[in-house]
């Protein structure tokens, strides 16, 4: 339930930061030849992408220092950009996007193996601890 | 160490006098259970209040402003805020797992890490509480301490 409520807190928060740059998009030739039904759609997709990406971090990597921004930041850039590209919006070398993908999840491989680490040094101490208790 | 016991009629209230050298850690952890004798919280249950003793409380926990007691099948309210009880419980095998959450040492069962890094503390019924890697070395510190508790 939590997790529902978060995704939609998530999607709320990125569609209406992604509303501004609609708004900026509007005003420029790039989105002159598409309809606006269709970049609501691709405006939801994106919102919609990247807050079940923090979700997901949120719920697999829970970590409250600063890094967590980085990585959420960097995520929701990449899928934005993604989503951009492939609905042609956006035109670069794929392969860019593709090291920046590959490295933001070696970052968070990494990230996720220190902290389970640190939580595994610490379950191994407090259960030693215990069994000593345990048999004191 | 002797070991001297008086049962008298005349006596209106149980006294305890230790005399000693030094309060070692041991003696100190004995004392602190004589302080906890004939020590109880009250609990609200169905409009009916009870009187807890801390030996049977599980843990503590505070939700949307109010506290729980969480005994073995039964959960109470209880007037008390989370930080009185850690001050009058804090001495003793009660520690703050997380925000919202004071354990008793005494009913864990063991620890375990789930794959998003978190920290579960497994208590003798079969409950789950996640802590919060803030109050690791503080749990640490205590179980240490308590060793001859148990």
């Amino acid at each position: 339930m939590k997790l529902i409520k978060n995704c939609i807190i998530n999607t709320v928060y990125v569609f209406s930061v992604l509303s501004v740059v609609f708004g900026i998009l509007c005003v420029s030739d790039i989105l002159e030849s598409m309809p606006y039904e269709d970049i609501v759609f691709i405006l939801l997709l994106m919102s919609a992408a990247t807050s079940l990406f923090t979700t997901i971090r949120e719920q697999f990597l829970p970590i409250s220092s600063g890094i967590k921004h980085i990585i959420d930041i960097a995520g929701c850039v990449i899928i934005i950009f993604a989503i951009g590209y492939s609905v042609g919006w956006l035109s670069f070398n794929s392969l860019y996007l593709l090291l920046i993908t590959g490295t933001i999840i070696i970052v968070y491989l990494l990230v996720w193996l220190i902290t389970w680490l640190g939580a595994k040094h610490d379950e191994d101490d407090l259960n030693n601890l215990l069994h000593k208790n345990h048999h004191n | 160490m002797k070991l001297k016991i008086e049962q008298s009629d005349d006596c209106s209230d149980i006294e305890f006098i230790i005399k000693c050298k030094t309060i070692d850690s041991e003696l100190s952890k004995l004392i602190e259970k004589i302080r906890l004798y004939g020590f109880a919280l009250q609990g609200k249950k169905n409009d009916i209040t009870s009187l807890i003793s801390p030996e049977d409380i599980f843990y503590f926990e505070s939700t949307d402003g109010r506290t729980y007691i969480y005994r073995e099948k039964d959960v109470f309210e209880c007037e008390l805020k989370l930080y009185e009880i850690e001050e009058r419980l804090g001495s003793v095998s009660f520690v703050r797992i997380n925000k919202a959450t004071i354990l008793n040492l005494h009913k864990l069962n063991g620890f375990k890490t789930q794959m998003n890094g978190k920290l579960t503390a497994l208590l003798v019924n079969g409950e789950k509480l996640e802590v919060n890697r803030h109050y690791v070395p503080e749990m640490k510190k205590r179980l240490a301490e308590m060793g001859g508790l148990k």
